[in-house]
């Protein structure tokens, strides 16, 4: 069917030289004839213009005679992205293409960086197309009279979907869909997403389960070359058995940098890439003002800055974190470096593609193991990559934190009728088991506070109007909730600035909080000297000489996915059985020796666990290496049970091939183990058991609290004029246990440890296994190649069933027997 | 069973609860410190969810208190109230006629935000220091220079941290007793903690549990 919109689009693709992909047209057919979809594609593919051209090619059909002469014709199209970084590159392709084809269109952009006056001026027109974040959306929704923005809304793109996906952010797009599709009910939906585990579902997710008209998934079928190649130490013997920085193979890098055009090295931390900088500066001066440093916490302008110019190729190399996963086309770059494990196959081919940007090119990916059992994952991961063996991403169900916030949202501006809502919000993906009284809950909650109205008296957030609207009245809550609408957790942040005015980015308070004026410390990828702190702003000078301190960031420890674990024990048997085909696992092998002449190999049928003492008390060992998310809950299960046979404390370390129980007395595993200590029974119970004693809810809490609006952090730069109303989610989480424990986000809170953090069902997979394979249990001399990382890690979590008294009791006579 | 202790400083017995709160007994002062009275209701007048409890547990505890003791006096270390005037003031106006026959006072804090006036109607005397030989009481502000009188203060929610072997962290608040000042606990049951590194020679008594031990040879 050849219409004159087709025909235009065509013609103009025929003037600039570009041909139309199969993917493209079928993604054109489809939305044409009304479809809902999902398009399977990678960055640099032609994946915007698949599902921009339709866009434009109705505008034409519907206007044939003057669609180069209306104006003003209200938002037509909103373009959710991630990422605000890629709203700019988008808005100039897309302006771009209606100038050329002389469309009347302005192609606006609304996400946390543009000025107020520019959004003022939307508020009063809105641009035809608006390229805008989740968060930005909602904040729409927070509006008075939003309604009318969206009368003349035709479609909207969520582009990098898998993103999303699988997070809140995800949830909130779902729910800003859903008020959107109850707006303008044919509206067109349509993802984009890259290469995931599970496509299908991704595409039920953002329609919503119950879709009358069969949606469709197009996928584009590219097929990217990836080359990938692991940095190897030149021997074995002093390479060390933990550690995350991997600085001792630096040197080996600087030739591929040197011989590379562009190179992107990736790290896993923002604390590890300005650690990384400092010493690439350090050991090759020479490459100051040739290299630059790129992470979240810098300031847009710095990080606009290093993408414009590694788009422009004038820079040799950038060191940067995930904050690069995504977007910005750098053709320059040719080269990418990994360092330490990117713990999931999707994200290291995800990184990888970001060089050999051109169709049809090879990307090039080194991997830099940060200590040597890391080499296994790099042998995994190739293996990976030749299978495409992809992660899932799972969406979450039914947080009732994100839920609140929207309701807040839509109460601050117009009120709802929960009449009209909740049907919106049961139609989506996340809420479609949502019960009547989840949701009166729900509703009880940002009324009155709670269930019990006594206990609430003088509560105030939104109110019900006489013809049952709820609404926020207050002004001041409305503007509290408008500042703090967002879905990301974050430590209270002060600005870095130089006194000139100048600002290089934010770091977390408590950083800050330990130095002095005076104090030196490196940050954005330079030396500075703290002069004064004042109104939430750091102010800083160049400082000369060296200076040790990085800010640390917070923050939780990735886990490796459980399609990495399962490569990663097939690689790790693999080589138990004596097959060191991969030179990764050949260069292991002097480690692998080790570990058998101290302990044992274990291989697939075997479950080893080691034992042995230190000046610190005694130490237990288990090697599931089953990830860190599985590892955290086994070993809190495993501390629960252990810890009901006597009163006793451990603390918890783990990574991601085993976990360790620590005592200040003897652990009587042996006894433990006759017992049955895997066992399924009761298995529910203490799991439940064991996740209030390690304080995990307690901390999951942290975030719900943030997103329920129970804690407002405030913004970098701003004055805290609320001190009043700070408190700390750790304390809402006590006062919530003592007086309400069934309040429904401390429901939330443990529901997240059971099905995210620890993943139930992998958890109880996992323990099937070890409840089949034969415990090997060793006392050994020393801490083992595999122990050994575990031991040095600082990190810990906690878990006691000793009375606090009866600890310090202990204490104090170990004190009196050592004054003796 | 709670179990309270004694210690003598400056001459002076003074005995400190595991309630958070410390008894002069020569003069019969009751001082408790940072009792944030009305911090849940503020929070929800402002649209954040805080159960009543909370309040009602810190009245029942100096009810405890004082008909334990039979104080003269109880002396208020400052942010006796959270914020302006609520529901939970008014209760503890009510309780402050209950017990007409001590005198209170209140030396005030950072949060007490009340005028004067407000303070003196409920039944409050209310000073920015008060001075009894050997000791002076603040809420926070103490001039160390001073060697005529130990002060004795609130504000800092002190804490401390013990650490042993097996890796093991415990974080304790505690009474506080330092070559220049002293620091109370604070008594509120809704309130955080701040850790304190003390000194050497310091004196740390922390509240663990149902009692207060010396816990000063620990840190």
């Amino acid at each position: 069917m050849s219409t004159k919109g087709r025909k235009v689009i065509r013609e103009w693709f025929d003037s600039r030289g570009w041909e139309i992909f199969p993917f493209q047209q079928e993604v054109w057919d489809a939305f044409l004839k009304d479809k809902n979809g999902l398009l399977n594609a990678p960055t640099g593919s032609g994946k915007t213009f698949a599902l921009w051209m339709p866009n434009l090619i109705k505008w034409i059909d519907e206007h044939p005679k003057d669609y180069q002469e209306k104006t003003n014709n209200g938002l037509k199209v909103l373009w959710i992205t991630p990422l605000r970084a890629l709203a700019k590159d988008i808005q100039k392709a897309l302006q771009n293409s209606v100038n050329e084809l002389g469309i009347q269109w302005e192609i606006g952009r609304r996400t946390g960086d543009v000025s107020q006056s520019v959004k003022q001026k939307q508020n009063r027109r809105m641009p035809e197309v608006l390229i805008t974040t989740p968060e930005s959306v909602h904040i729409l929704l927070a509006q008075k009279k939003y309604e009318r923005h969206f009368k003349n809304l035709d479609a909207v793109i969520v582009d990098e979907w898998h993103e999303l996906l699988g997070s809140k952010r995800g949830i909130q797009t779902e729910l800003g869909l859903s008020r959107l599709r109850g707006l303008r009910p044919n509206l067109s939906i349509w993802g984009i997403s890259a290469t995931i585990g599970n496509l299908d579902e991704a595409l039920d997710v953002l329609l919503g389960p119950d879709q009358e008209d069969q949606p469709v998934i197009i996928k584009a079928n590219i097929q990217k070359n990836i080359q990938a190649e692991s940095i190897l130490p030149d021997e074995m013997e002093n390479f060390p058995w933990h550690g995350h920085l991997g600085l001792k193979l630096l040197p080996k890098i600087l030739p591929i940098i040197d011989e590379s055009r562009s190179t992107l090295i990736f790290t896993n931390t923002r604390a590890q890439s300005e650690i990384w900088f400092q010493n690439l500066l350090e050991t090759r001066p020479d490459l100051a003002g040739a290299i630059a440093i790129h992470h979240g916490s810098l300031d847009r302008k710095v990080r606009d800055w290093v993408e414009s110019s590694l788009h422009e190729g004038i820079l040799k190399a950038v060191v940067c974190t995930s904050s690069l996963d995504l977007g910005v086309d750098f053709s320059p770059v040719e080269t990418v470096i990994q360092i330490g494990s990117p713990k999931g196959v999707a994200r290291f081919m995800q990184r990888a593609g970001r060089s050999g940007h051109q169709p049809g090119s090879t990307s090039k990916i080194y991997f830099v193991p940060t200590h040597a059992l890391e080499l296994v994952e790099a042998a995994a991961l190739k293996s990976a990559i030749n299978s495409e063996e992809m992660e899932s991403r799972e969406p979450i169900l039914k947080p009732y934190d994100v839920l609140v916030q929207y309701l807040v949202t839509l109460a601050v501006s117009d009120g709802f009728h929960p009449d009209e809502i909740f049907p919106e919000i049961k139609k989506t993906f996340a809420y479609q088991t949502l019960s009547e009284k989840e949701w009166n809950s729900i509703l009880q909650f940002i009324t009155q506070g709670g269930k019990s109205l006594s206990r609430y008296n003088e509560y105030s957030k939104v109110d019900i109007e006489g013809d049952g609207l709820y609404k926020v009245n207050s002004r001041k809550i409305a503007r509290r909730h408008r500042m703090s609408i967002g879905t990301i957790a974050s430590d209270a942040m002060l600005r870095v600035k130089y006194m000139s005015g100048k600002s290089l980015g934010a770091v977390e308070e408590w950083f800050i909080a330990q130095l002095n004026t005076g104090d030196t410390f490196w940050f954005a990828g330079r030396n500075l000297e703290l002069v004064k702190i004042k109104d939430m702003t750091v102010y800083v000078k160049r400082a000369k000489g060296k200076s040790s301190k990085v800010p640390a960031y917070m923050g939780g420890r990735m886990s490796l996915s459980s399609n990495m674990t399962h490569i990663l024990r097939k690689k790790m048997h693999q080589a138990v059985a004596g097959d060191f085909d991969d030179i990764e696992l050949k260069t292991l092998e002097p480690l692998f020796e080790i570990q058998r002449d101290w302990s044992i190999l274990p291989d697939e049928d075997q479950f080893l666990i080691e034992k042995s003492f230190s000046r610190e008390g005694c130490h237990v060992f288990f090697f599931p290496f089953e990830g860190r998310y599985v590892h955290e809950g086994m070993s809190a299960l495993i501390a629960h049970r252990l810890s009901k046979m006597m009163p006793i404390t451990f603390s918890i370390a783990m990574n991601d091939y085993g976990f360790e129980l620590l005592s200040d007395q003897d652990i009587p595993i042996e006894k433990a183990l006759v017992e049955d200590l895997f066992s399924p029974d009761h298995l529910v119970e203490d799991i439940m058991a064991s996740i209030n004693s390690a304080e995990l809810a307690k901390r999951r809490f942290r975030e719900i609290c943030q997103i329920a609006g129970l804690v407002f952090q405030g913004f970098p730069g701003q004055v805290k004029s609320n001190k009043h109303l700070q408190m700390s989610s750790s304390l809402f989480f006590d006062v919530f246990m003592e007086y309400e424990p069934d309040h429904l986000l401390i429901q939330q809170a443990f529901d997240e440890v059971m099905s995210i953090q620890l993943d139930e069902i992998r958890l109880r997979k996992a323990l099937k296994k070890i409840s089949e394979q034969e415990v090997v249990f060793n006392l050994t001399e020393r801490f083992t190649p595999y122990a050994f990382p575990i031991m040095v890690d600082r990190l810990r979590e906690k878990l006691s069933s000793e009375k606090l008294i009866d600890r310090i009791q202990k204490m104090q006579s170990q004190l009196e027997k050592h004054v003796k | 069973m709670k179990e309270r202790l004694q210690i003598i400083i400056k001459d002076q017995s003074l005995i400190l609860f595991p309630q958070k709160a410390l008894f002069w007994e020569e003069q019969k002062i009751l001082v408790v410190s940072d009792v944030h009275f009305g911090k849940a209701g503020h929070f929800r007048k402002h649209g954040i969810a805080v159960p009543d409890t909370v309040n009602a547990n810190n009245i029942q505890r100096l009810d405890h208190l004082i008909k334990h003791l039979s104080p003269q006096k109880i002396l208020f270390l400052g942010d006796l109230f959270h914020s302006e005037m609520n529901a939970e003031v008014e209760q503890f106006k009510e309780w402050r006629k209950s017990h007409a026959n001590i005198e209170m006072i209140l030396t005030i804090g950072n949060h007490d935000i009340l005028t004067r006036f407000q303070y003196e109607k409920m039944g409050l005397q209310c000073v920015n220091q008060y001075e009894m030989k050997p000791f002076v009481f603040m809420h926070d502000e103490y001039d160390s220079t001073s060697s005529e009188y130990y002060p004795i203060a609130g504000h800092i929610h002190p804490a401390v941290k013990l650490s042993t072997k097996g890796r093991q962290r415990m974080y304790i608040p505690c009474f506080y007793f330092g070559k220049t000042h002293c620091m109370l606990p604070a008594f509120g049951s809704f309130t955080g903690n701040y850790r304190i590194q003390p000194a050497q020679n310091d004196l740390v008594y922390g509240v663990v549990e149902e009692r207060v031990i010396d816990i000063s040879p620990l840190i």
